[in-house]
């Protein structure tokens, strides 16, 4: 079998004639929106649930850490449920640049959420908040100190691997985007 | 300019097989496959609100097909433990077993598509552009590498495959 003969059978591949109608298409949209409503209706239950979560803890009675944690905690989440709600309505594009391009953008985006203000304003809106509402926690209840010293450690331990492990997701996708650079270059 | 629906058949019509057959080489799950195939099909329609003919309604429509599924690989990537190949990574295996009269089109399909899938998804795109019979220029314009470049991978792509399904690369020259 020759090339030739190679293409000739993958172009001879029986279709389905599979094509869309106006209306399936318009009904797919609809779909897509209604998906990402639901998406950004699930982020503020998450986001409204942590909240309540905190602000319950003020009308029970705290020290002034409790305090200053639970608001720090109050503060982050508010900040990623206005995140959430200034992506809302943003469908994903439709790149019609070449594929190197397109490639490099589609990569540069997932390398983003790993690195970078967007990674570091999730840790440090998170982390001090916690950190600190688990130190007045123990404050307040000595008489559960093992329990919060164990609930601080994994919450640090959990914190703290998530920067390595972001960092490098981070690193491989960078290495994609040299190995694209490199055939740019090439050019 | 013809309106979005309008493009949209006339591409649907003109190169809807050649989507079918660029689906179904990044997706073997007959579901999944249907999936990316809606998506780039409606990645199409949507495209054409900007379409301004400023390049053919097939390069146009092939940069917009391979980039719903270059994205679809980029995102599902995780999923997947198997890291995808370049070219120069790919063995010159030659299979005796599909030289002769006795070859399997069927067999030789799966393995072709097989093959493809392990590819990078740059180089999927020009191996699957140049089983579509598309030029190396037109290659070049709808994935941004250099027509060189995309010679140089055509030469490798010519030779692999055959190695793997023929008796030698006449037209690999």
């Amino acid at each position: 079998m020759e090339n030739d003969d190679v293409a000739a059978l993958w172009r001879a591949q029986s279709s389905e004639g599979f094509r869309m109608s106006n209306e399936e298409i318009r009904n797919r949209i609809e779909t897509m929106n209604r998906k990402m409503r639901r998406r950004t209706f699930d982020g503020y239950l998450v986001c409204a649930t942590i909240i309540v979560f905190f602000a319950g803890w003020m009308f029970v009675g705290m020290n002034s850490l409790q305090l200053v944690g639970a608001v720090l905690m109050i503060i982050a989440v508010s900040y990623m449920a206005w995140q959430i709600r200034a992506n809302r309505f943003r469908t994903p594009s439709i790149d019609v640049v070449d594929t190197l391009e397109h490639l490099r953008r589609e990569l540069a985006r997932q390398r983003d959420f790993h690195r970078g203000t967007r990674f570091w304003s999730r840790m440090l809106l998170l982390f001090p908040g916690g950190l600190i509402f688990f130190a007045g926690f123990a404050q307040a209840h000595p008489e559960v100190i093992r329990i919060i010293r164990f609930e601080t450690i994994s919450f640090v331990v959990f914190a703290l691997s998530a920067i390595p492990l972001n960092l490098w997701m981070a690193r491989r996708y960078q290495k994609q985007i040299d190995a694209l650079a490199r055939l740019e270059e090439e050019k | 300019m013809a309106s979005q629906d309008a493009l949209y058949e006339e591409a649907a019509g003109e190169y809807g097989a050649a989507l079918e057959r660029l689906a179904g080489s990044y997706e073997f799950d007959r579901d999944k496959c249907r999936d990316l195939l809606q998506d780039i099909h409606l990645g199409i329609w949507r495209s054409f609100e900007g379409f301004a003919g400023n390049c053919s309604l097939r390069t146009w429509v092939y940069r917009v097909a391979h980039n719903v599924a270059a994205s679809h690989v980029v995102r599902h990537r995780r999923a997947s433990k198997r890291p995808l190949l370049s070219l120069d990574d790919v063995d010159d295996l030659t299979v005796t077993a599909d030289s002769g009269d006795a070859f399997d089109r069927q067999q030789s399909l799966e393995r072709l598509r097989e093959f493809i899938q392990q590819l990078k998804p740059i180089e999927r795109q020009v191996i699957l552009l140049y089983l579509e019979g598309t030029e190396a220029a037109g290659i070049a314009e709808i994935t941004g590498i250099s027509a060189g470049n995309v010679a140089t991978k055509i030469h490798r792509i010519k030779k692999i495959l055959a190695g793997r399904f023929g008796r030698g690369d006449r037209h690999g020259k």
